[in-house]
């Protein structure tokens, strides 16, 4: 009896020990099944719950000028959004928000009981007002951090570098021209996020993969604010309307100051109004007036067919073109070429435009890069206006060659001016001269690009010393003579046309010239719109031309071409001991 | 077994005359030693991969911290080299020079050029 019941038991504790295997495989057999085949599935699973995707978006890059100072930076800003669905309580945050961003209530409000998923609030705001959001850490209500534009040195080369709007893309100037080069990039980046959303792990820590390139400028931050005090001074000074002002290396064709007046801080563009954002020296084209006449006298004598001292008779000071009738500002009788560049005389222009002929005329004006673009690197430049001479009139190579009925920009002018400075080649003018990374390791260099042979070098050198009598005594541009340097120079007055015919009382005073005159190492041209004092270019713009020019000279380290003689005997001295 | 009957060549003459039943105790003994061994391992091995885990995400978070200190100290440096550009202005250097130190730029007489 007591051998079956151990019988009984012994077989009841094999079936519950059978059992309890078989349950064991069947567990063993669904873990391998989770384990092994649903492997994939179950960690995505997983990885969804902790791991986040965040967009990173790379900094914009800096430009520098050409003495590596900051002409515009990106810094770190916060941006404020809300997900409406997400704020728990709509009034207390409706009210935080318009106490801490001042922002408009109404808007406000629209937003925040909008049916959308998100909405901005307000853009790029200031540290102390994200301080105090941050503190509340209200529901819904995200600070995004954002990168903003900012230029340090305000004013300074403002139509240069332009500006961004709020989506950090360029929107003037070099920043719109490179933004590409500018711009950094978007990347995903994979995080690991705790219950609490804290981070604490990610795949990539830094973002400088995704900065962008740097710029860095022909632009030298002291020649170009030389410039601007020198153009501002000269406006100011003949109550004008505006003016501008270019440097420019005329080797290289690297500019190296271009000055407006009036300007704009670019950290606050939206208060100035559209016309002075805009680099007019690239955009507006004039007619040049006498400044014209240096490239009608070098097509001349490219041609063959004058020399300096061929004379013309320039009509005792009036002298009729067609229906119109041209003066000179004084009398003169017979002039030769060189003295026609030297007085300025607008009948000797017409004598030597009619000379030449308008065939002549035009392909030289052509070449020297007028009526068409310069290839700068900004955006909105114009061509000008420069008739195939087919198209002209009679009286037109007279009056294109004291330079009317024609019309420039002033950056082909100075373009066209610093071929002859360089001996008869023409520079492509630009205004970056190397793009780096973000560690300033140059990724591309701009080199100088010559256009082509203008004149000869003969003819560039006449030229030169033909310019170089305008600075001398009875010359125009006497008020461009520097101490210490010989100056090539070029007056220029023009009158403005309102509705097709020449407005009385507004001109626009120019003077164009380099120095020093045998090396030049600096073009300048100076552009006075609209002066009301006087008008004359010899008078509003040349003492400004004189005032870039010394400065200028003295910040490259140029030495004077004619030292005193105290200082050569103490150096020779010197050099003996 | 085979670990059963090395340990059988340790035993004592007099060994022998044990029964059975004490041969069958020791071995349960031996193997149970054996699962406890194997149990330690296990165990540690457990605690030592949960340990390196915790390490690992208790890095993580300081390495999220030192970033994040990292990013405000570059906020610092940005803002001061903001300062730095702005100070080294050419327009405020210009007007220091000129207003404080009375400076100007020399005249040509001034120019002592160097051979």
């Amino acid at each position: 009896m007591k051998t079956d019941e151990n019988k009984k038991l012994r077989n009841r504790i094999r079936g519950l020990g059978f059992m309890m295997y078989a349950l064991f495989i069947l567990m063993a057999g669904r873990a391998m099944y989770y384990q092994v085949f649903l492997n994939e599935w179950l960690s995505e699973k997983a990885i969804s719950q902790y791991e986040k995707v965040d967009v990173v978006s790379g900094k914009r890059g800096d430009i520098f000028d050409a003495s590596n100072r900051k002409m515009a930076v990106s810094i770190d800003v916060v941006s404020v959004g809300v997900h409406p669905k997400k704020i728990s309580d709509v009034r207390t945050t409706l009210n935080a928000l318009t106490d801490i961003l001042h922002v408009d209530r109404r808007v406000l409000s629209n937003n925040l009981y909008s049916s959308k998923p998100f909405a901005w609030i307000k853009r790029q705001i200031t540290p102390k007002e994200s301080k105090m959001l941050a503190d509340l850490n209200l529901p819904g209500v995200i600070l995004k951090p954002e990168y903003s534009r900012f230029y340090p040195n305000k004013f300074l080369g403002a139509q240069v570098v332009g500006f961004c709007g709020l989506d950090g893309r360029g929107i003037e100037g070099v920043e719109y021209f490179y933004n590409t080069e500018l711009q950094g990039t978007e990347d995903r980046v994979k995080v690991l996020k705790d219950a609490l959303g804290r981070r604490f792990e990610s795949e990539k820590i830094t973002v400088s993969d995704s900065n962008g390139n740097n710029l860095i400028l022909t632009i030298d931050g002291a020649i170009q604010y030389i410039t601007e005090k020198a153009i501002e001074e000269a406006v100011v000074g003949f109550s004008g309307k505006s003016g501008m002002a270019i440097v420019m290396n005329p080797r290289t064709g690297g500019i190296l100051a271009l000055a407006h007046y009036p300007s704009y801080n670019p950290n606050a563009f939206r208060e100035y109004p559209k016309r002075e954002l805009r680099s007019r020296a690239l955009t507006d084209p004039f007619e040049p007036g006498s400044t014209m006449k240096i490239f009608s006298v070098a097509a001349a004598i490219e041609s063959g067919i004058c020399k300096p001292t061929t004379v013309f008779n320039c009509e005792n000071g009036s002298f009729r073109v067609g229906t119109n009738v041209v003066h000179d500002t004084h009398s003169y009788g017979m002039l030769t070429v060189q003295e026609i560049i030297k007085y300025s005389s607008n009948i000797g222009a017409i004598k030597v435009g009619q000379a030449v002929g308008a065939e002549i005329l035009y392909k030289n004006l052509r070449n020297f890069g007028f009526g068409e673009k310069t290839g700068i690197d900004c955006a909105g430049e114009t061509a000008g206006v420069l008739a195939p001479y087919t198209k002209w009139r009679k009286i037109d190579a007279g009056t294109i060659a004291f330079g009317q009925g024609i019309s420039v920009s002033a950056m082909q002018l100075i373009t066209a001016t610093s071929a002859i400075a360089n001996g008869g080649i023409l520079m492509k003018p630009h205004l970056v001269q190397a793009v780096t990374d973000t560690n300033g390791q140059i990724i591309k260099k701009i080199e100088s690009t010559p256009v082509r042979r203008v004149i000869s070098y003969e003819t560039a050198r006449t030229v030169r010393q033909m310019m170089k009598e305008v600075i001398t005594t009875g010359g125009t541009g006497m008020n461009a003579a520097l101490e210490g340097y010989a100056v090539c120079g070029k007056t220029g007055t023009a009158q403005k046309t309102e509705n097709g015919s020449y407005a009385r009382g507004k001109y626009v005073s120019s003077f164009i010239g380099f120095v020093p005159a045998d090396h030049p190492e600096a073009v300048i041209l100076v552009i006075v719109d609209e002066p009301q004092k006087k008008y004359y270019g010899g008078t509003v713009a040349a003492p400004a031309f004189k005032r870039i020019a010394q400065e200028t000279l003295g910040y490259l380290n140029v030495a004077p071409e004619n030292i005193p003689t105290r200082f050569r005997v103490s150096l020779e001295k010197e050099g003996e001991g | 077994m085979r670990i059963i009957s090395v340990n059988m060549r340790f035993f004592k003459p007099n060994d022998a005359e044990m029964t059975t039943h004490d041969s069958l105790k020791k071995q349960k003994s031996n193997l149970l030693r054996i699962w406890i061994f194997l149990l330690v391992l296990f165990i540690s091995e457990f605690l030592f991969y949960a340990w390196c885990r915790v390490q690992c995400t208790r890095l993580g978070y300081e390495m999220t911290k030192d970033v994040e200190a990292n990013r405000k100290q570059m906020l610092i440096k940005n803002s001061l080299v903001l300062e730095l550009a702005r100070l080294k202005s050419p327009e405020r250097i210009s007007a220091i020079a000129r207003q404080q130190l009375k400076l100007e730029p020399p005249s040509h007489e001034q120019m002592v050029v160097l051979p």
